[in-house]
């Protein structure tokens, strides 16, 4: 299905639909621009924004003619900016993802984390940081993230699924066990780690931002972007899946492989996330609800707003993780487990009340 | 010159049970096919194996005189619309974007520039224009058949596959539905309808093809196959079959059963 | 939902859990928590755990201390008698210096009168050097001396945020292999700002060269010798009272947090060094024990301990020494038996630095009976 969300979203921006999608979005782009000038203008260390602007300025070689002291450019530049590049790395992609495997699961809790990609991903990360081999150097790690990642979901998936069906309880349930057999695995590896390892793997379960060099963002950056412009080529296949599985099949769709290009696609974009950051629970969850409820399920829409989104809550909650303990931090998971699980009953409660069901 | 679609000693296992056994028949365009049969004779398998949904285990059906196993899911979707029982989505899309999901086939083609007016047509014609902007999931079952059958129609292609397209509706619009296939009909469109109502079958069907345990029990002329005596015996029950006074096709009256109260 | 909300009461057991653990005031200054995921802590790098027989310790220390001087300590209490005068100490940090970290790095320390400490025991050793009030942040373990609980905290030092220590404005931050995430060390020494990690020093016999090595950091090499030398002397002092005694008591250090996690420490576990100085038998170590491992009632039985090593708050977490007894396994000892239990303050029995003679004269004196 070719058709590319992101243009597709400008042409949304005319009263076309609910006429809640222009705005809608206009208000999420401005949400991020705000969101990122205030993570790159709060922090530990105070940096007045003029001085702020003047760094990022310079860096897209504007001159302001302002003098910038070395260590404030330094925690601008080499600390806070790719912490905001891989917050938004890691939030979009879990928001898209998120809204990805909703569709073709035709499930609203099939969030990433709930089908095994960060559980999937973590392992596969302790796996490597135990075994203590880095085969191909910087890019194992991620790689190993990822390869847990799809295969802990195809697992899932692969168990979640009979006679050409999810079950929604299925699926919860699929999902559930093989989290436990990952957090089992986790927990062992945990019991067979030294002190070092032991660090990483804590480091890892509890999620963080702090580990973003641009060393390490940039590949993260590089899939992410891929996936972030893969994925909503699928956009009208996936609507046709969430219409019904043999009505898109009707229409055209090649559901199996849209199936699997799309688990295949969305592991990679939460994965390379979950590789950095380590488990950040209910975003992929969270968001894609919320913004269905505001501009509708049509995913040409939905997935790039819901990756807008996810980028705009995990720069907030980073922020919070940041600051609310200055000069140390909170870790990044607690934080979205936190707002993240009142959130996600009160959606609950209230859209069992309106709909009698999951929209 | 070939018949559009044909259907060649199809059969269809699903472990061990075999639900299509040896089915055979031919439709052509302009000409509404009825499927009728008791209920689990195979009637909604052969809608799927005649969709492309499910390959048969044995024999092969042609479309325009190509084998569908070796078709794309485009290039059916292109050539025939399919209209399920219920699509069973909670996502609220509005009766107008699901009407409109049957221009998808299109997308990309020429044809893509009649979207807008095929939409509208359908719409028209199924009397759903009033509530395109409702969430598809709040509709009643009967407003969703009809949304549904708007956007099989438009889908516009030149075969029409339908499952019980009438169940959920009532007299007026079980008669606005077939009228609109009446239609298709007459623009060229090959239509096969599974059907519940045996009556409707003879009354609007040019053929009737009867399904019996998946076997072909009988195909042809609604006359020649709703006879009492076959229809009796596939549907387990004593029927009569009276002529339409007005119209002159056969009607179809299941028999009382005889019921001795003591005394 | 179970899940999620499973994640969420996870996230939060292991905050606190860190956050407790990191205190210094019940667990092993030198270990982890095991973050909910199995109830264990780490064991100690197995580096600085090797420990030799017992009594070498007085042999291999007291040679080191020649350039030994007079004048008292300000931070410390239990020293013992002061060595005489052979040079003055420094008035100052006399800098630039330049050392080699434990990664191996060269690294150039212009100036400390901004210092950032990552670990406890490091605080302890500053503050002991005279160089308290130099120290502008440094990480919850650090409790001692009493001043250092209302510096600006930075954290657990396994978590960092490194905008929290940049901000500090600090001239040198000094940390052990514990210190992390790597990258925000990585970042923190971007900025320009000199980070000094040192081995984690977690046995009697690398005192003094933990103390001396710190010494050297920040410009004040004979301030270090001469602490490195009392610390050795009231070791020294401390363990011959130990060899009067002919009994070995078997002692058994217990990891100890709320009814469910018992842990037996072993080798690596932070006080073998100490117990053995002391003129006892570690039991954890003899049963093979590496680090940290779960306490099997019939285990603990055969093994059989005079003597239980616990931490105070840890101690308290089971409900003192009445809710210990009652744990199963522990009763059926001579320990239990005798309600032999010995509890310390954290940081003072495992912050091996110049209070650990002190503490090790306090533990000969409460396991020989």
């Amino acid at each position: 299905m070719p058709g590319g969300g992101w243009r597709r979203l400008w042409q949304r921006a005319r009263p076309s639909r609910a006429a809640g999608a222009g705005p809608a979005f206009a208000l999420l782009i401005v949400l991020l621009v705000v969101a990122v000038l205030l993570n790159a203008g709060i922090g530990a260390v105070r940096v007045p924004p003029l001085e702020v602007a003047t760094v990022l300025l310079n860096r897209v070689g504007i001159s302001t003619g302002i003098e910038v002291d070395v260590l404030r450019e330094q925690v601008v530049w080499g600390i806070r900016m790719p912490r905001i590049v891989l917050a938004i790395c890691v939030g979009a992609g879990l928001g898209m993802a998120g809204a990805s495997l909703q569709a073709i699961f035709r499930n609203p809790l099939a969030e990433p984390g709930l089908i095994g990609v960060s559980s999937g991903g973590a392992l596969g990360a302790i796996v490597l940081i135990i075994t203590g081999v880095a085969p191909l150097g910087w890019i194992s790690l991620p790689l190993a993230a990822f390869a847990g990642a799809l295969l802990l979901t195809l697992v899932v998936y692969g168990l979640a699924r009979s006679d050409g069906r999810t079950q929604m309880v299925t699926l919860i349930l699929t999902g559930v066990a093989m989290n436990s057999v990952a957090g089992g695995l986790i927990g062992l590896a945990g019991f067979l780690a030294d002190d070092a390892e032991l660090r990483s793997i804590v480091f890892w379960t509890l999620g963080s931002l702090a580990g973003a060099t641009w060393r390490a963002v940039l590949p993260v950056a590089l899939i992410t972007v891929c996936g972030l412009v893969l994925l909503p080529r699928y956009a009208r296949a996936m609507n046709l899946i969430v219409l019904g599985e043999r009505e898109a099949f009707h229409l055209g769709v090649n559901t199996e492989r849209v199936r699997l290009l799309v688990i295949v696609l969305a592991t990679l974009v939460a994965g390379a996330g979950v590789a950095v950051a380590g488990i950040v629970v209910f975003v992929g969850l969270v968001v894609p609800h919320l913004l269905r409820i505001v501009i509708g399920p049509d995913h040409r829409v939905l997935l790039p707003a819901s990756a807008l989104g996810g980028a705009i809550l995990l720069l907030g909650a980073d922020l919070v993780a940041r600051t609310i303990v200055v000069p140390a931090e909170l870790p990044l998971g607690v934080v979205t487990a936190l707002i993240g699980g009142p959130y996600f009953l009160w959606l609950l409660r209230r859209t069992t009340r309106e709909q009698g069901g999951w929209m | 010159m070939t018949p559009f679609l044909t259907a060649d000693a199809v059969s269809f296992e699903v472990g061990r049970a075999r639900l299509l056994d040896d089915v055979g028949f031919e439709a052509e365009r302009g000409e509404l096919l009825a499927v009728v049969g008791p209920n689990g004779a195979g009637k909604s398998t052969l809608l799927r194996v005649l969709a492309g949904e499910s390959a048969p285990s044995a024999g092969a059906v042609h479309i325009d005189g190509r084998p569908i196993a070796e078709m794309r899911a485009i290039e059916l979707a292109r050539l025939r619309a399919v209209l399920p029982q219920q699509t069973p989505t909670t996502f609220r899309f509005t009766a107008r974007e699901v009407v409109s999901f049957g221009r998808m086939p299109w997308l990309n083609t020429p044809e893509s520039a009649e979207d807008h007016e095929a939409i509208d047509q359908a719409m028209h014609l199924t009397e759903v224009a009033s509530m395109g902007s409702q969430p598809f999931p709040t509709l009643s079952g009967g407003e969703q058949t009809l949304v549904s059958l708007a956007r099989v129609l438009s889908q516009r292609t030149p075969l029409v596959l339908l499952d019980e397209p009438t169940s959920a509706l009532d007299l007026r619009h079980q008669a606005l539905v077939m009228d609109l296939l009446h239609d298709l009909t007459a623009r060229g469109v090959a239509v096969i309808a599974v059907l519940h109502d045996l009556n409707l079958a003879a009354t609007h069907a040019a053929r009737v093809l009867l399904l019996h345990h998946g076997r072909v029990a009988a195909c042809g002329p609604a006359r020649d196959v709703l006879e009492a005596s076959l229809l009796s015996e596939v549907f387990e029950h004593p029927v009569r079959v009276i002529e339409d006074p007005v119209e002159g096709n056969p009607l179809v009256l299941p028999e009382r059963r005889v019921r001795t109260m003591a005394g | 939902m179970i899940q999620a909300a499973r994640r969420a009461a996870l996230g939060v057991v292991a905050l606190a859990l860190a956050a407790a653990a990191c205190t210094g005031d019940d667990a092993p200054a030198t270990s982890l928590p095991a973050t909910g995921t199995a109830d264990r802590t780490a064991t100690a790098t197995p580096s600085a755990a090797s420990t030799p027989a017992p009594t070498p310790t007085a042999e291999a220390t007291v040679t080191a201390s020649p350039t030994a001087t007079a004048s008292p300590t300000p931070a410390r209490t239990a020293t013992p008698e002061p060595t005489p005068t052979e040079q003055p100490v420094e008035e100052s940090p006399q800098l630039p210096v330049t050392v080699t970290d434990a990664d191996g790095n060269e690294i150039v320390i212009e100036d400390v009168s901004r210092l950032v400490v990552l670990n406890g025991s490091i605080t302890e050793i500053v503050f002991a050097l005279g160089l308290g009030d130099h120290v502008v942040g440094a990480d919850i373990t650090s409790i001692y001396p009493p001043e250092a609980q209302d510096l600006p905290k930075v954290g657990v030092q396994i978590a960092l945020s490194a905008e929290g220590v940049i901000a500090l404005q600090p001239t040198l931050v000094i940390g052990t292999t514990f210190a992390g995430p790597p990258e925000v060390i990585e970042q923190i020494r971007g900025t320009g700002i000199p980070v000094l990690i040192i081995p984690d020093y977690n046995t009697l016999e690398a005192i003094e060269e933990k103390i001396t090595r710190i010494g050297t950091a920040l410009g004040v090499p004979r301030r270090g010798e001469r602490l490195a030398a009392q610390s050795v002397a009231s070791i020294k002092e401390a363990i011959a009272t130990a060899e009067t005694s002919d009994a070995a008591p078997r002692v058994a250090f217990l990891y100890l947090r709320g009814a469910h996690t018992q842990l037996i420490g072993g080798d690596g576990a932070g006080a073998t060094s100490l117990i053995e100085a002391a003129g006892g038998i570690d039991v954890g170590v003899e049963a093979g024990v590496r680090g940290f491992t779960a306490i099997t009632p019939e285990a603990l039985v055969t093994a059989n301990p005079d003597v239980f090593l616990v931490i105070t708050t840890g101690l308290e977490s089971v409900g003192g020494i009445d809710g210990l007894l009652e744990i199963p396994g522990m009763a059926q000892t001579t320990a239990g038996r005798n309600r032999a239990v010995v509890d310390f303050d954290a940081q003072y029995l495992l912050g091996f630095g110049p209070r650990s003679g002190a503490a090790l004269a306090e533990l000969i004196d409460a396991i020989h009976p």
